[in-house]
C-alpha cells in the first residue's frame, strides 16, 4: 500500500511515522548520489540528505504534484546540497578557458566505470568546479542560469566547467580510457 | 531533470546518462537522525501550538476585558426600563445608580424623590405605595410596573433605554446574586520548558543519575558530560470544585493527572568487551570454566562515546489551589485566577525515540532523580460561556512557574520548569 507515491505522500502529510519511513527507504539511495556529487566527504553528504529529507517532510504539505515526487525531493537534495557549499564559492574567471570540442571522451569509457567510481571522480574535483560541473553537466541548468543562481557572471562558470572537464578527462585517461579528437 | 538540451556537449550528456541512474545507499544511521530530528521537531511544534493558543486566548481575554469596562461607561449599555417622561435628561448624570438591573430576572429600583427634589424635571408623584419605598423589588414575572398609573408614567411611553453603571462591578451592593458552588472537568497541555541546568555534574555518579558527570575509559580519556533536556509538553485532565466568596471573590481547588513528556540527551560510555577472533569455540561450559581460572585475561575491551536521545515521559498528580477575582459574571464570564499547585512524582519513563517499549521505569524512592513533592505557581484568565442553564464551558489560559528544582538538590542537575498552557472544560453550577 506505501509503495505508491500517491499513499506515501498522503501518510507523510499526516505525518505518519511509518509512511516517512517507506518514504526515505524508496528514495534514499537516489538522492544520495546527488548529495555526495556536490562535496567532498560522506559525513557532509549524509549531513545533506539528512537536511533535505527532514525539509520533505516539513514541507510536504506544500507538495501540489505539479512535479514528480522524485524530481521535486530531488530539487531540495540538490539546493541544500548548494545552500551548504555556498560558503565555498570563492569562484573567479579562469583564464585558461580551453576548447571545449578538441577534447572528446568515447561514452563507452562510462560504463567501464561503477557509479561509484563516477561519483568519486566527481566528489575530488576542486569545490567551486565541482558544483558548476554537476549543475551544468548533470543538473542541466545553462551558464547564465548558473550565473544568476549563483551570483557569479557567465564566464566564471564555463571556465570553471572547463576546468572540472579537463580535470575528469584526467581522471578518466588514467585509466587509457579516453580519446583525443 | 529533462533540462538537457540537443546542443549540450557530448561529455556533459555523457557524464548525465552515466551517473543520474546513481543509487548508492547512506549509512543506517542517517534515517535514525532523521527520525530523531523528526519527533523532536514534533514536541516542539506541539509546544508552540500551546504558546500561541495561550497567547491568543491572552489576547481575546484582555480584549473582552477591556471591552466589558468601556461598555460599563458606555451611556446606551446595560438593560433596564425607565419613565423616558421628562426623566431621561437627567439619566446624563452617569454617577447615578438609578434604574432597576436586569439581574436574575428582578429590577432594581432606587427612590428618585430625592434627586429630582430640585430639579426641573417632573416630578415622580406618589400613586402607589410601590413606588413611596426606597428600594423596591419588583418581579417581571408579575408585571408590577404596570401598576404605575397613566397620570405619573404613561405606559406607552415605557421603552427600554440605556443607562450606564460606571464601574459597576465594583458596586456589589447593588447586586444581590447568591454565592454559589461548581464542578468542572478540564482538559488541556502547556509546553514544558525545563530550564535544565548542570550545578553539580560530578556528584552524578554516586547519586545514580543518568550520567556521570565526566566519563573516563581504561585508558583515562575523559569525556565531559553532554545531558540536557530538550523543552517539552505536558497533557492535563483536571478535575475541581469551586465557590464564590462576596459575589466577585473565587476560591478554587482540584486534582490534576499530568503527564510530561519531553526529550532528553544524554552521553554514555559504552563499554564493550569482546574475545579475540582467533579463539577456538569452546562450548559454554568450558568458556565458564576458563573464565573462572583468569583466561578472562585475553579479553579486549574497547569504549565507545555514545550520544543518545531519550524520551522522557513523566508522571505528576497536581494539587492546585486557586484564588480568583470575577471582572464579568453573565453569559460571558471573566475571572482572573492564581494560585500555587503542589505536584506529586509519580514516577518517569525513558524510552528510544522510535520503539515504545521502556527502556527504564522509574518510581517514588530515594533513588527517584525527582522530588517526590515540588511546588508551582499558576496564574490564569478563565472564560467562561453560559452554554445551558447551569453549566458553562470555559477556556483558560495560563502560566506556570515552578518555585523549585523538579529534581533533587544532591542529583548534579536542576530543572525549574515553565510553561504556557490551556485548559478547555465544563463546568456544572449548582445554584
Amino acid at each position: 500500500m506505501f509503495d505508491s507515491d500517491k499513499f506515501l505522500i498522503k501518510g507523510c502529510k499526516k505525518s505518519k511515522s511509518k509512511a516517512q519511513e517507506a518514504l526515505y527507504a524508496k528514495y534514499s539511495k537516489v538522492m544520495y548520489a546527488p548529495a555526495l556529487r556536490y562535496v567532498r566527504g560522506i559525513q557532509e553528504a549524509e549531513d545533506i540528505l539528512q537536511e533535505s529529507f527532514i525539509k520533505v517532510f516539513e514541507n510536504i504539505k506544500k507538495f501540489r504534484g505539479d512535479s514528480s515526487l522524485p524530481y521535486w525531493i530531488k530539487r531540495i537534495v540538490v539546493n541544500t546540497a548548494l545552500n551548504h557549499q555556498r560558503s565555498k564559492l570563492f569562484l573567479y574567471p579562469m583564464v585558461d578557458i580551453v576548447n571545449l570540442d578538441k577534447l572528446v571522451v568515447n561514452e563507452d569509457v562510462f560504463s567501464e566505470f561503477s557509479h561509484q567510481e563516477l561519483i568519486k571522480m566527481i566528489m575530488s574535483l576542486p569545490d567551486g568546479c565541482r558544483i558548476i560541473f554537476n549543475m551544468y553537466a548533470i543538473e542541466g541548468y545553462k551558464h547564465h542560469e548558473i550565473a544568476v543562481k549563483l551570483k557569479i557572471s557567465e564566464g566564471t562558470s564555463k571556465s570553471q566547467y572547463s576546468r572540472a572537464k579537463k580535470l575528469l578527462i584526467k581522471m578518466l585517461e588514467s585509466k587509457d580510457h579516453v580519446k583525443y579528437g | 531533470m529533462d533540462r538537457h538540451s540537443r546542443d549540450r556537449e557530448p561529455f556533459a550528456n555523457h557524464w548525465r546518462k552515466a551517473v543520474e541512474e546513481a543509487e548508492l545507499a547512506p549509512s543506517a544511521s542517517v534515517w535514525s537522525l532523521i527520525a530523531k530530528s523528526l519527533d523532536i521537531l514534533k514536541y516542539r511544534h506541539r509546544a508552540q501550538i500551546y504558546g500561541l493558543l495561550a497567547a491568543i486566548a491572552v489576547l481575546i481575554t484582555i480584549s473582552v476585558s477591556i471591552q466589558s469596562q468601556w461598555l460599563g461607561t458606555d451611556p446606551y449599555s446595560g438593560n433596564f426600563y425607565f419613565s423616558q417622561n421628562g426623566v431621561q435628561n437627567s439619566l446624563n448624570d452617569t454617577s447615578l445608580l438609578i434604574g432597576p438591573r436586569t439581574a436574575s430576572d428582578r429590577l432594581y429600583f432606587l427612590d428618585l424623590k430625592e434627586k429630582h427634589a430640585n430639579s426641573e424635571h417632573p416630578k415622580l408623584v406618589k400613586k402607589s405605595s410601590l413606588l413611596a419605598m426606597d428600594k423596591k423589588i419588583l418581579r417581571l414575572d408579575k408585571k408590577e410596573y404596570q401598576l404605575l398609573d397613566k397620570n405619573s408614567v404613561d405606559k406607552k411611553t415605557i421603552i427600554p433605554i440605556l443607562a450606564s453603571y460606571p464601574m459597576l462591578f465594583l458596586k456589589k451592593s447593588l447586586i444581590i446574586k447568591k454565592d454559589h458552588l461548581w464542578a468542572g472537568i478540564n482538559f488541556g497541555g502547556s509546553s514544558f520548558n525545563p530550564n535544565y541546568e548542570i550545578i553539580n555534574a560530578g556528584n552524578m555518579l554516586s547519586a545514580g543519575g543518568l550520567n556521570q558527570g565526566f566519563l573516563t575509559d581504561q585508558e583515562g580519556t575523559l569525556t565531559s558530560l553532554n545531558e540536557n533536556m530538550l523543552v517539552g509538553i505536558n497533557r492535563k485532565i483536571e478535575v475541581n470544585l469551586g465557590m464564590t466568596i462576596k459575589d466577585r471573590f473565587v476560591l478554587e481547588g482540584g486534582l490534576q493527572y499530568v503527564q510530561t513528556e519531553l526529550v532528553q540527551q544524554s552521553n554514555f560510555m559504552i563499554e564493550t568487551i569482546f574475545y579475540p577472533t582467533s579463539r577456538p569455540v569452546q562450548n559454554p561450559s568450558v568458556i565458564a570454566e576458563n573464565m573462572n581460572k583468569g583466561v578472562q585475561k585475553t579479553q579486549e575491551i574497547a569504549y565507545t562515546n555514545t550520544e543518545t536521545e531519550l524520551k522522557n515521559r513523566i508522571d505528576f498528580a497536581s494539587v492546585p489551589l486557586r484564588a480568583g477575582f470575577i471582572f464579568l459574571d453573565q453569559r460571558l464570564s471573566l475571572r482572573v485566577n492564581a494560585g500555587l499547585v503542589t505536584n506529586f512524582y509519580l514516577g518517569n519513563i525513558h524510552r528510544s525515540l522510535d520503539d515504545p517499549t521502556p527502556l527504564a521505569e522509574f518510581t517514588t524512592s530515594n533513588n527517584s532523580l525527582y522530588r517526590n513533592i515540588s511546588f508551582s505557581g499558576q496564574t490564569g484568565m478563565s472564560l467562561g460561556y453560559r452554554l445551558l442553564q447551569n453549566i458553562d464551558v470555559t477556556f483558560e489560559p495560563n502560566y506556570t512557574q515552578s518555585f523549585q528544582s523538579i529534581t533533587r538538590s544532591y542529583m548534579g542537575f536542576s530543572s525549574i520548569p515553565n510553561g504556557f498552557g490551556v485548559m478547555a472544560g465544563v463546568r456544572y453550577n449548582f445554584n
